[in-house]
């Protein structure tokens, strides 16, 4: 009599994200570097909605400060394998996660084992890892479509930077339901629906109160119109209103003079009150904006209409040429990477190219298909609602044949340069990074590395068509910059925040310093007590040379192994020295010193929420997930989203 | 080793010895209780008590990490305790049972904890938690989540907003018609089985199940109908348990009922009429099927009307024979054969008014009124609760409350929006007219076998020398115990007049010649051995002097003599505090602000 038990047990959340959000939640691997406080928190949360698979890479022994902060280890697990115990633990929450780990340092990992990475469908990288490896990963995730999370912690403080190249959403559900009723350019058969109707003067009292107001609406916004060329449409609410009235009137006189003259008074209430009744007339009211607002594509989807993917699959031969030729022997399949763990098809690309031709030619997105409750007879409400299904099978077809006949080669192209530049139309970035030092390396990476590719539709079913049709006007694409990208450009957007109120950006600037100080220090600040001064010091150096880098660029240079002396590295790397604005980050400074490596049980918690959350919209690829850097202050209780 | 030695960095040695000697209590060991009770545990909280009545169930372990499938029907409060303690052995956690509502846990253990966190999912047992701490003055972490939102808040009593200080919203209602005689929308379906016909066919006989309806008595002809039907009902449940009763519901349910609905012209000018199932048919096609339930995949998809009949029939007979063998039965969404019967009634109904049919899975979700939860959420709300629990160990709530409007606000919302994943709102004052907070609350000891309610009223217009005796009225929730215009009870004693019962309170409200409420005062009833009425506590000072226009809005204020048990007032004070009206503070949303003198 039960439901199967996986039905049962994840119920609960189901309703969020359904049954193919769960399905897609169930095929997705997900990486944990470090199995730290936070990111065991993090896979804790994947863990018992039920990840498909996790991998813990990790190359430390429990500690006493793992016993202290971290729930899931105890003192019988000092010195053991991190990796190991943490793997187990978080095994034991949910029968249905395989648990792998990798008793190894990340650092050597990555640049010996790229393509280990294929497998994943989104890294999560958490304690303290040096930049030039977070760099390393990042030329390693870019290229193969896999998100990356970075978590960076510093006692009551934690940022969460989501990397992703091109993530599509296509549920994205949005707090107000789209309403997509075409009044404002109504197809042919509305027109002919609402024709049936005999005029309002003609009809009884149950009739007028009883008509939808979509056929209220087109059928005023044609006479009025008619009548009144110059006016402004907003003007049309008050004809509305006018016709109500009059309607509202004659009803009245007609219902009285239905009753005789011995009729109770009640009932002659009653008569008018019901006359009066005039709900669809009120809806009408309320909605008269539909009649001249026409329904135009919006901002996100146009996004991801002119989303260079598409351009790239449109001039296949051309993208050819100026795309570097990739070494296709290095993935077996390559696709599955870019859609890694996405609860849509590899097909998604194609059907934006079918939908981009859909939108080219009729000049809107295809008909949605529901129509909102309404006051209406139930037989004339169940004739408009065919109305529009019928109308948005017909547009689902047209869309299902577009996809079909497009039949997209195989697109071999994109470095991290070339996206990065697409990117720009979309959001706001900087000069082109190309002259930074350090892009070399990472293109010579990525040329090894596969492409982004887009798969053919030619054997699309029309369901998988429809449902994408029925979200047209609800696709996203997001795209962030690559983690070199925002290491090694200039970030103009931050310049005036850092002269004049930098606000939650000096936790950011600290805790890129600290990874400044690793790479002068070879060990990360406030690890031994006695040293406190002089990391402090050296930390408000650090950070002197990370506002520098953000006004002017060549952060990454920063970070790398060689790197000694913060101005110097600037004279290394070429860099006139910039005019950087004086930003005062000491208690932050100060703060980090204090923390030293210690996490706190909290915060790790509630990072760990986040960190899950954000990685069950990227791997369910439902709901807007944020972008890019999230920032959070533990002591203040605040919050901010920075785009890097 | 020491285990503490991260939070004790982190949080500095006299944070962190405040966090080792306070006692905390925890309300609620589910979704985010479980990620509270490790928090704590983790930070290095010295003292825990936590109260739950809930067993686990299966839906728990998508996201209540401490239980695993062997702890299954076991109390949450146990297992979550004994899963806590196996990784911190170095505290003390004290788990009950039980309901927070139960007379154990008493004004009195409230007032021994120095916080309280309430990780509660019930609407009611969050406001008795909430109605506890205002009256015992112990701080409190509220919290919730839904969905991918979540939300924590401080209530530091008498300086915040209480639980109550805004109304909750009231679940929908639809009217009586809708749902009985004209459905036009799955949900009239739903509510129709869920509160109409399970409880006429299976829970008390009295018991009409129309708590969700309006009476709209303007069709009084088709109420009258409609009684006739529900007798009709209860004749013909005489014989449940009985063979053949699950087909003679199913036949006057879908085909006689609905005949006379249809024979009632008027009701079908405007509306697509009913057609009454084919209950021979659907009956005979029934018997022919397999059980239609054992087929786990299909509660997500609509089963087809002889299916659905199958189920009806098939769970109207289980439920029928338990109520035959144990009595009335209420609804609940978790019990199997409740589920079948509500979602297969439902789309039956849903089928003769041409309705579009619904799967098990969704109406599951409509009649359980179940929100989603997800584990994230809940380890993003709990680890707000513990961060704001710090904030108020440190003094920083009251440290803003001197200019609460524009100090750096502490609630807490969390928000699934796209870049925003923490929003927050100010803590506001408490709202003048709420009824939690506008009170002053004492706490009185008394033997109630000997105690008559009028030597009650006695002794505290005894303490409370200027409360006006003739202009008194005593109530415990709805029910009236005395006013100068009815006293019979005042020679009845308190055990007699079973008080103290659920309510906590008695709530004493005090009118002055002009008719109005000066003082507001509820009363704790703390039973005693000892003869007599003894007073807890200091004992407030009430307001005596000619009210104020407008006093309701204001009803508590400081004199001279402002003693520190009237709630409002602040611990550490000896400056004056009045509470004055929301427009003298130059407040526009309503709040009361507070002024120095
Ligand atoms: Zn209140």
């Amino acid at each position: 009599m039960a439901p199967d038990h996986k039905t049962q047990k994840y119920d609960r959340q189901l309703r969020l994200w359904h049954a193919h959000g769960q399905a897609a939640l169930e095929k997705a691997h997900v990486c944990l570097v470090n199995g730290t406080a936070t990111g065991t928190e993090a896979l804790k949360n994947l863990v018992l909605p039920g990840v498909g698979a996790f991998t813990v890479i990790d190359a430390a022994k429990v500690s006493p400060d793992d016993v202290g902060n971290n729930f899931f280890v105890t003192r019988a697990h000092l010195g053991q394998p991190r990796a190991k115990v943490v793997t187990a633990l978080l095994q034991e929450l949910n029968d249905d996660v395989l648990g792998h780990y990798i008793d190894s340092d990340i650092t050597p990992f990555v640049a010996a084992h790229p393509r280990y990475f294929d497998r994943f469908s989104l890294v999560l990288v958490t304690g303290h890892v040096p930049a030039a490896t977070l760099l390393a990963l990042d030329r390693v995730c870019w290229p193969r479509g896999i998100p990356l999370l970075v978590v960076k912690t510093c006692g009551f403080v934690s940022t969460l930077r989501i990397v992703t190249r091109a993530h599509h959403i296509v549920e994205s559900h949005p707090d107000t339901p789209v309403r997509d009723l075409r009044l404002a350019d109504p197809f042919p058969e509305l027109v002919a629906f609402v024709d049936t109707f005999k005029p309002f003067d003609d009809m009884t009292s149950a009739e007028l109160t009883h008509v939808p107001y979509p056929v209220i609406l087109l059928h005023l916004w044609r006479e009025w119109r008619a009548q009144n060329q110059d006016t402004p449409a907003r003007e049309f609410r008050k004809y509305v209103q006018a016709e109500k009235d009059r309607h509202a009137a004659r009803l009245t006189e007609a219902a009285l003079k239905s009753l005789d003259a011995n009729q109770s008074d009640t009932a002659v209430a009653s008569a008018a009150a019901s006359a009066a009744d005039m709900e669809n007339w009120d809806e009408a009211l309320k909605q008269a904006f539909l009649a001249y607002t026409p329904t135009s594509v919006p901002r996100n989807v146009k996004d991801v209409l002119e989303h260079a993917i598409l351009d790239m699959s449109a001039n296949a031969d051309s993208a050819d040429e100026h795309a570097p030729v990739t070494n296709n022997s290095v993935v077996a399949n390559p696709v599955a990477n870019v859609t890694a763990g996405c609860a849509w098809p590899p097909t998604f690309w194609a059907l934006c190219a079918a939908l981009k031709s859909f939108v080219a030619e009729h000049g809107r997105l295809p008909v949605r298909g529901s129509v909102p409750d309404m006051k209406a007879d139930t037989a004339t409400y169940v004739s408009l609602q065919r109305v529009y299904r019928d109308k948005a099978a017909a547009d689902a077809a047209d869309l299902h044949a577009r996809a079909r006949a497009i039949a997209v080669p195989v697109v071999a192209t994109s470095t991290p340069t070339a996206s990065s530049a697409s990117l720009s139309r979309s959001s706001s970035v900087g000069p082109s990074p190309a002259t930074s030092p350090g892009m070399a390396a990472a293109d010579a990476a990525s040329t090894t590395a596969p492409a982004l590719q887009i798969e053919a539709a030619t054997n699309i079913d029309l369901a998988t068509v429809t449902e994408f049709a029925r979200h047209a006007a609800t696709l996203h694409v997001l795209s962030t910059p690559s983690l070199h990208d925002e290491y090694a450009r200039a970030h103009p957007q931050w310049t005036r925040a850092l002269n004049d109120d930098p606000g939650m950006l000096s936790i950011y600037v600290v805790l890129r310093a600290r990874e400044v100080f690793y790479a002068r220090q070879r060990r990360w600040p406030g690890a031994h007590a006695a040293d406190a001064d002089a990391d402090t010091a050296r930390l408000r150096s650090a950070a002197r040379d990370v506002v520098k880098a953000l006004v002017a660029g060549g952060g990454n240079a920063l970070v790398m192994e060689a790197a000694e002396g913060g101005a110097d590295a600037h004279a290394e790397a070429g860099i006139a020295t910039p005019v950087a604005p004086v930003v005062d980050v000491d208690d932050w400074v100060q703060e980090c010193v204090r923390a030293g490596p210690a996490e706190l049980a909290a915060v790790a918690g509630y990072m760990g929420g986040v960190i899950a959350q954000e990685a069950i919209k990227l791997i369910t690829a439902q709901y807007v997930p944020m972008m890019n850097t999230y920032v959070y202050d533990g002591i203040h209780s605040k919050s901010e989203v920075l785009k890097a | 080793m020491d285990r503490h030695a991260p939070s004790r960095a982190l949080l500095g040695t006299q944070l962190f010895a405040q966090v080792e000697n306070t006692r905390v209590l925890m309300v609620g060991a589910g979704g985010i209780g479980c990620e509270l009770l490790k928090n704590l545990a983790m930070l290095g909280f010295g003292h825990i008590e936590l109260v739950d009545l809930d067993t686990i169930d299966v839906t728990n372990l998508n996201r209540q990490f401490l239980f695993q499938r062997q702890h299954v029907s076991q109390s949450k409060a146990h297992v979550a305790r004994e899963s806590a303690l196996r990784f911190n052995r170095n505290i003390t956690i004290i788990s009950h049972h039980g309901n927070i509502k139960d007379p154990q846990f008493d004004l009195a253990w409230f007032k021994s904890f120095n916080l309280v966190f309430n990780a509660l999912d019930n609407l009611d047992a969050r406001r008795h938690v909430n109605l506890m701490c205002v009256a015992g003055k112990v701080p409190l972490i509220d919290a919730g989540t839904a969905g991918y939102s979540g939300q924590s808040t401080i209530i530091q009593p008498g300086v915040t907003e209480c639980y109550d200080c805004h109304p909750k919203p009231t679940p929908k209602t639809f009217p009586v018609c809708t749902i009985r005689s004209t459905p036009s929308a799955p949900i009239h379906c739903i509510v129709w089985a869920k509160n109409f016909m399970f409880p006429q066919l299976f829970g008390e006989d009295e018991d009409e199940g129309d708590a969700n309806l309006v009476n709209d008595t303007t069709n009084a002809k088709q109420v009258q109908e409609l009684v006739r039907e529900a007798q009709a009902l209860r004749e013909l449940k005489r014989s449940a348990g009985l063979p053949g009763f699950a087909e003679r519901v199913f036949v006057k349910i879908y085909r006689h009922d609905i005949e006379r609905l249809l024979s009632m012209e008027g009701l079908w000018q405007m509306r697509q009429k009913p057609v009454p199932l084919d209950v021979e048919a659907l009956v005979a096609a029934a018997n022919e099927l397999r059980d239609p339930l054992a087929d786990e995949t299909a509660h997500c998809r609509v089963r087809t009307i002889e299916e659905t009949t199958k189920v009806f029939l098939q769970s109207t007979a289980a439920l029928a024979k338990r109520y035959a063998a144990s009595g009335p039965q209420s609804f609940d969404k978790d019990d199997d054969a409740a589920m079948a019967f509500v979602s297969a009634a439902a789309n039956l109904r849903c089928h003769v008014y041409h309705i579009a049919l619904k799967s098990f899975f969704e109406i599951k979700s409509m009649a359980g009124n179940i929100v989603p939860i997800v584990a994230t959420t809940n380890g993003v709300v709990a680890g707000l609760m513990v961060l704001h629990a710090l904030q108020v160990l440190e003094g920083r709530v009251l440290e803003t409350t001197t200019d609460l409007l524009t100090a750096p606000p502490a609630a807490q919302h969390l928000v699934s929006r796209p870049n925003q994943v923490l929003a927050r709102d100010k803590l506001f004052p408490p709202v003048s007219s709420c009824a939690v907070c506008a009170r002053a609350y004492v706490q009185v000891a008394v033997d109630t076998a000997s105690t008559t309610l009028g030597d009650l009223l006695e002794a505290i217009v005894d303490a409370f020398s200027v409360l006006p005796v003739d202009n008194v009225t005593v109530l415990e929730g709805a029910r009236m115990l005395y006013d100068p215009d009815f006293d019979d009870n005042l020679g009845r004693t308190l055990a007699d007049l079973n008080v103290p019962s659920h309510h906590a309170f008695l709530l004493v409200d005090a009118y002055d010649q002009d008719d109005q409420l000066v003082q507001p005062l509820s009363v704790y009833i703390q039973k005693s051995g000892k003869k007599g009425v003894e007073i807890l506590g200091n004992v407030p000072q009430l307001w005596t002097k000619p009210a104020p226009p407008k006093v309701q809005d204001a009803p508590i204020a400081g004199g001279d003599e402002l003693d520190d048990e009237v709630v409002m007032a602040v611990d550490d004070d000896d400056e004056d505090i009045i509470m004055t009206e929301s427009s003298a503070a130059g407040n526009e949303t309503g709040h009361v602000g507070r002024t120095r003198r």
